[in-house]
């Protein structure tokens, strides 16, 4: 009977363990399936390396604040 | 029921088979064939208001059934699965304040830098704007003598080349067959090597045309570093020419400016001068100055001769088709005709003694009477004409018009204060042909592609492809991989205009200053800094300042001392870049006598008996190809054809009977050995037995955009010429195989033929008369006005600034540089070709384009079509969701997270110009090409980025306007209309477009809306339109309207 229990007990958190195992293998599937899904940019995107694009001010130019004739803030 | 619709099939039906001329010209507006000939297929689609697919039935009864269980269990698990799957949305990053905030940077301000645009050898000044140090938009720079705050439309659209996902992002090499990536090191000592071991060999640099002293310095020092080097020069379409025929009857190297401002009479030969031949920032400024309804008497008048309709053909107020090979012909019998009537011409050439104007007008079925009055207009208007030919022409039909302008005194409308300058000639045929010979013979050691593709532009049977193999180090100095650069050994990446220094002289008496407005995104560099680093010897000297500080230097030391400046040399160069120009006085050098004896040797030729002739125009989307990976000049519709996303064979409708072809099918063109399928296109106004086609299209090594766009016809282009070395004489022109899909756009946007058939005409929304007539009665227009302004409405008022348009019809040539600058202010997505084809382009601006007359000499009249902001919208009533509404300043609003999409409003509106995601067009177009983050960064931050399901259309630029009353607020001053500029009406070259404050009695806005020309589309269903239109006037004789 002990022996029953403990092979019951055993199942139990094999059961457990493959419930765990599926559950985070569909959460990881489920993470990164829906933007392959929907067509998201992510995989063009990381080909671009856009992760490095940084724009940065020429500090040598000289710009102005003001249009010109343009928009009346002449 | 039933019967009803059947009578009405049959109506429809008989309708559609009136398809004999006569009957069919009883419309006096249309739009294509198929609506001048009543298609059948055009009829029943314009019963719809959108394409096939969009407006599928809705039945129920056809619908599956779904138990409620089934109905919550999938609701359960859709909840599940997305709450899943969008618990880790990938985040863009995170939106922080400045650590350091830059000096020049007040976050919410945009500032503005001057530079010049080198997107075509013009060199305009142009103003670029940035948020939050980020390009966004380019405007032309008030202060510049020539674009004078104007820009084209190929300059608006070179913001998207900058942030071009396929741009290099650094070095690269060729190892086997395949360029890998490689460090700069990695690429310039093998270089440096190459160039010190070529001594006994050339080294060739190909350029396009240079316009800055400094960069033309580098390239000095290159030569006396290595004076085995070569530098050629070459355009696709240029003006050798002109300037060569200039310099026999004249002596002066290049052909100087024209006053087109005080021309009354201006006679175009196979031109297109408000197109793509010449500066037509300038251009269309200067020619719409003599178009102004209130100076009648200064009114001026065009005579285009052309063989297909371009740009300044739509434009003229008489337009004769005639085939490019005919033009000399037509000079001499003009000359002929003028001498009759006692012109004293100044040669002693009696070339011309044997052509008379009016066999010439029977022979190629020309009007006597349009002719004669030309003549007579010539010669009452001797001095104050200009008679102008197409850079396409032949040598001998620009002197020809020299000798017409110096006989008719028109000389006096040759600039003398300003005259353009040359940095470094072009190179001719033959220099470029023995370049070809001596990298066949092994004598060439370096090629380096300067910015340049000649692998594209050069004409095959020069063989330049083949001779590239035979040099062992071939270099290309480019943004991005093209024909040539694929061809060699190293690639290395430029820096973007926006991320470069530099400097222009185009014109004597200024020069045009560029500066880097961002450092360079990628790993680039900057063509001139890769020379310096390669005079130093040493790959590892490169700094990113190398040629900024040369540039400085040549200024301080070689141009500066000569300007006479009052400022020491610093303050000197800031406010230079500030202003983006210097102006100073030089010395602009006459243009001599003429000289009689140059043009004795003119050879009486006549126009060849060839069956077909090929005449080749430079593209007014994709210029000579620089432009084909720029989606905004791809889906820019034509201006004439309105096709997008193709060039194509323009043919007379008869020739295509001849070939037994409609629209789409290919023809198969050979010139001598060199064939190839293009499809045709038939253009009304063409000449006969004549195929048109612009060059810049089929390049086979582009970016993701312009891959498959277009086809090459520059394999039919030949390194001797023919006529000259665009006109060619074809072996043949016969049907090809199959048909091609062009996507127009001028059947887009059709009413419902059935209720309005010929809407243009009888709704009056194109309306026009002739300057005569205008000044015999200036009311012509509102004597015809005949319904009653009665409304369903109370009156609403607005008391403040109300906002109203008015486009002038007399000024707009219909360019469409407009459209672009809507679209790159608002951020109107690119769709592309598959679905411009079912009607879905989304730029907020079209120019309608409706042809009246007959199919052979059609009058073009334009006319922008946008939003109307109509006081009694409507689209607001049937909205369910109140999403478009009505401000208290008389704009009509789109709201766009409450739109849900029923399209209800674009079914209402009758002037058809809103516009439906139907796509999240963005990730729809071509691979997610403009969802990549790089591209993203062009976005106006000002504007709602829109995404599927959402309605939109234009705002009357609403950013602008609300930028405008903070800054009157904040500044405690009155807000006025003159303090907001649209996107549109900045870019308008000819100042067609005005924009204001309708309550203002005294602006212009409030004069030009109650003047007797205005005019409102659709007026009679009262809808009040806020855009009114001044009525086009025609120069022409009153017998002949």
């Amino acid at each position: 009977m002990e022996l029953q229990n403990q092979f019951y007990k055993k199942l139990k958190r094999k059961n457990f363990f493959y419930s765990l195992g599926a559950g985070i293998g569909s959460y990881i599937l489920m993470k990164s399936l829906p933007f392959k899904l929907l067509g998201n940019n992510l995989i063009k995107s990381k080909s671009l390396n856009e992760n490095k694009i940084k724009i940065r001010i020429n500090p040598s130019a000289v710009g102005r604040t003001k249009l010109g004739e343009n928009n009346g803030r002449s | 029921m039933a019967e009803a619709k059947d009578q009405f099939q049959q109506k429809v039906e008989k309708q559609s088979t009136l398809n004999n001329k006569k009957e069919a010209l009883d419309t006096d507006y249309w739009r294509s064939f198929k609506e001048l000939f009543k298609d059948k297929n055009l009829i029943e689609s314009s019963h719809h208001e959108f394409s096939e697919g969009t407006k599928d039935d809705f039945e129920p009864s056809k619908l599956s059934g779904i138990s409620r269980r089934k109905f919550l269990a999938l609701v359960g698990a859709s909840a599940a699965l997305a709450g899943v799957g969008c618990s880790d949305y990938r985040s863009k990053g995170n939106i922080v304040p400045y650590n350091q905030m830059p000096e020049e940077i007040t976050v919410g301000n945009p500032t503005y830098y001057a530079s010049t645009s080198t997107a075509c050898l013009h060199g305009c000044g142009i103003l670029i704007k940035t948020r939050e140090g980020r390009p966004i938009k380019v405007d032309g720079n008030p202060d510049h003598p020539v674009s004078q705050g104007k820009t084209c439309a190929k300059c608006q659209a070179s913001i998207l080349n900058l942030y071009d996902p396929d741009r290099l992002q650094g070095p690269m090499k060729k190892v086997g067959s395949e360029f890998v990536k490689a460090t700069w090191k990695d690429v310039d000592s093998p270089i440096i090597d190459a160039l010190n071991n070529s001594s006994s060999k050339q080294i060739v640099i190909i350029a396009h045309t240079l316009v800055s002293p400094t960069s033309k310095k580098v390239l000095d020092d290159f030569i006396t570093k290595y004076p085995n080097t070569k530098i050629y020069s070459y355009e696709l379409f240029n003006e050798q020419n002109r300037n060569l025929a200039w310099k026999k009857c004249y002596g002066t190297e290049t052909f100087p400016l024209i006053k087109w401002n005080e021309a009354k009479i201006i006679l175009g030969l196979e031109t297109d001068f408000l197109g793509t031949d010449g500066n037509k920032v300038e251009t269309a400024r200067l020619f719409a100055e003599g178009r102004n309804f209130h100076q009648t008497d200064k009114f001026n008048r065009l005579y285009i001769f052309e063989g297909s309709m371009s740009v300044t053909g739509m434009n003229a107020d008489y337009r004769f088709r005639l085939r490019p090979d005919a033009q000399y012909e037509f000079v001499l019998s003009l000359l002929n005709e003028l001498s009759k009537k006692g012109i004293n011409i100044p040669s002693s050439s009696q070339v011309f003694a044997n052509h008379s104007l009016n066999s010439f007008a029977q022979k190629y079925s020309l009007s006597k009477n349009k002719l004669n009055l030309l003549v007579k207009d010539l010669i009452r208007n001797q001095g104050g004409s200009i008679i102008y030919a197409g850079r396409t022409l032949p040598e001998n039909v620009h002197i020809a018009v020299n000798i017409l302008n110096e006989a008719l005194g028109n000389t006096k409308l040759y600039r003398t204060d300003s005259a353009n300058t040359q940095v470094f000639p072009l190179s001719s045929t033959e220099e470029i042909a023995d370049l070809v010979k001596a990298m066949n013979s092994g004598n060439v050691a370096v090629i380096i592609h300067y910015d340049s593709n000649p692998v594209y532009h050069f004409p095959k049977d020069l063989g330049y492809e083949e001779a590239l193999k035979k040099v062992s180090t071939v270099i290309s100095l480019v943004g991005s991989q093209n024909d040539s650069s694929a061809l060699g050994n190293f690639t290395l990446p430029i820096n973007h205009d926006f991320e470069s220094w530099g400097d222009a002289k185009t014109r004597t008496g200024f020069y045009s200053m560029q500066q880097p407005v961002i450092d360079p995104i990628f790993n680039t560099r900057q063509k001139e800094a890769i020379l310096l680093t390669w005079l130093n010897g040493k790959p590892v000297v490169y700094d990113d300042q190398i040629y900024h500080k040369y540039l400085m230097n040549n200024w301080e030391q070689n141009i500066y001392p000569g300007l006479k400046s009052k400022m020491n040399f610093t303050q000197f160069w800031n406010a230079a870049l500030h202003d983006g120009v210097v102006i100073f006085d030089e010395t602009t050098l006459g243009f001599g006598n003429f000289n009689k004896s140059a043009v004795n040797n003119l050879i009486d030729e006549t126009n060849s008996n060839s069956n077909f002739v090929i005449a080749f125009r430079e593209s007014y989307q994709s210029g000579d190809g620089r432009f084909l990976n720029n989606g905004w000049m791809l889906e820019l519709p034509h201006p004439v054809s309105k096709i997008t996303w193709d060039n194509y064979a323009a043919i007379s409708k008869s020739t295509a009977k001849s070939l037994n072809v409609d629209d789409g099918d290919f023809i198969s063109i050979q010139v001598g050995s060199r064939k190839i399928e293009i499809p045709a296109f038939i253009q009304p106004g063409s000449a006969d037995n004549l195929v048109t086609i612009e060059l810049g299209f089929g390049r086979k090594v582009v970016g993701i955009v312009g891959t498959d766009v277009g086809f090459d016809a520059g394999v039919l282009i030949s390194q001797v010429g023919d006529f000259s070395n665009w006109i060619y004489k074809a072996s043949s022109v016969t049907k090809g195989n199959g048909s091609y899909k062009l996507a127009s756009t001028m059947e887009h946007h059709l009413f419902d033929n059935e209720l309005t058939r010929n809407v243009a005409q009888k709704r009056k929304i194109i309306q026009e008369g002739t300057v005569s007539e205008y000044k015999k009665n200036p009311n012509f227009l509102n004597a015809a006005k005949p319904w009653d302004e009665k409304s369903f409405y109370n009156e609403h008022p607005y008391p403040g600034v109300k906002w109203g348009m008015v486009i002038d019809l007399n000024k707009c040539i219909g360019c469409g540089d407009c459209v672009i600058a809507c679209s790159a202010e608002n951020n109107v997505p690119i769709v592309g070709k598959d679905q411009v084809l079912v009607s879905r382009e989304m730029q907020w601006l079209r120019v309608d384009r409706y042809y009246s007359g007959t199919i052979d000499e059609p009058t073009v009249s334009n006319q922008l079509m946008l939003c109307q902001q109509c006081d009694n919208a409507p689209c607001e009533n049937v909205c369910p969701v109140a999403a478009t509404t009505h401000s208290p300043d008389g704009l009509n609003q789109m709201i766009y997270n409450r739109c849900v999409g029923t399209r209800y409003c674009s079914n209402n509106c009758p002037y058809k110009v809103r516009r439906f995601n139907f796509f999240n067009f963005r990730d729809h177009f071509r691979s997610h090409y403009q969802q990549s983050q790089l591209l993203s960064l062009v976005n106006n931050p000002e504007v709602t980025v829109r995404s599927r399901g959402v309605m939109e259309k234009c705002t009357f630029c609403i950013q602008r306007i609300m930028d405008a009353r903070s800054n009157a607020i904040h500044e405690h001053r009155e807000f006025k209309g003159s303090d907001v500029k649209t996107a549109c009406q900045e870019s308008c070259n000819t100042n067609a477009i005005r924009f204001g404050n309708e309550n203002d009695k005294n602006s212009d806005i409030y004069k030009y809306r109650n003047h007797e020309l205005a005019y409102y589309v659709l007026e009679d269903l009262n809808t009040k339109p806020n855009v009114a239109y001044l009525a086009k006037l025609r120069n022409i004789e009153s017998e002949e309207v």
